[in-house]
């Protein structure tokens, strides 16, 4: 999951899963990026603008840190 | 493989680039020596590859906005932005090197050649910025292309 071991964890797959199985593509088109930027965080190899990152808890209705979390252990 | 819009928008002009690069390389090793100190061969040349680039330009994009209009009208996201704002920044190093190396053959074809014993190819300035012109647009295609493969 981790290939370049970014220091920023998600649950989004896990969200999206528990939202009705919702796709990247509605997730991107509701959050306004592209679905190969959703694929991307959703694999932990780019880390999201914290606008985006606000925007992808509000579609959730989750708070940040329930979406994202900070591996201070991992290398950038 | 995947593409994102993007990509394949990248794909077509870095391959219309080195289409372009080539035709340009192609043409210039056919030219006769009367035709390389002839500047009206040279700029018909340079023509044909200004023209060829936009119609290749405009085409492709045209193309593209018929595979999918959606993505087509959507605006860069921020990784995609990101990309490009890296990639373009070495594409200006490129540029950079780009000028200096054409101001430097200048002084060398104007003043210093006979001294150094060097004789270079007429219009050699010209030459020397169109190549570095076409790899710094290949380079940052290219970047692009690899980052957004990587994620970033």
């Amino acid at each position: 999951m981790k290939k370049q071991n970014l220091p920023i964890d998600n649950r989004i797959r896990e969200l999206r899963e528990k939202s009705d199985s919702m796709t990247q593509q509605e997730l991107a088109d509701l959050v306004g990026v592209t679905r190969h930027t959703i694929m991307a965080i959703e694999a932990a190899k780019y880390s999201p603008s914290l606008e985006v990152a606000f925007r992808i808890s509000a579609v959730f209705h989750q708070p940040l840190e329930q979406v994202f979390q900070f591996q201070p252990d991992s290398k950038n | 493989m995947n593409l994102s819009f993007r990509e394949k928008s990248l794909w077509l002009d870095l391959v219309a680039t080195l289409v372009i690069a080539f035709y340009y390389a192609f043409a210039l090793s056919g030219f006769s020596g009367d035709q390389i100190a002839d500047i009206h061969a040279v700029m018909d040349l340079l023509w044909d590859v200004v023209v060829f680039g936009i119609l290749v330009s405009i085409l492709s994009t045209i193309a593209l906005s018929y595979h999918d209009s959606k993505a087509a009208d959507a605006p860069l996201d921020e990784r995609e932005n990101l990309a490009e704002l890296k990639a373009t920044q070495y594409g200006y190093w490129v540029l950079l090197v780009g000028i200096t190396a054409p101001v430097l053959l200048y002084g060398l074809e104007s003043g210093g050649r006979n001294e150094m014993g060097l004789s270079l190819p007429p219009y050699a300035t010209l030459h020397a910025m169109v190549a570095f012109y076409i790899l710094a647009e290949i380079l940052v295609s290219a970047n692009q292309l690899w980052r957004l493969r990587q994620a970033l």
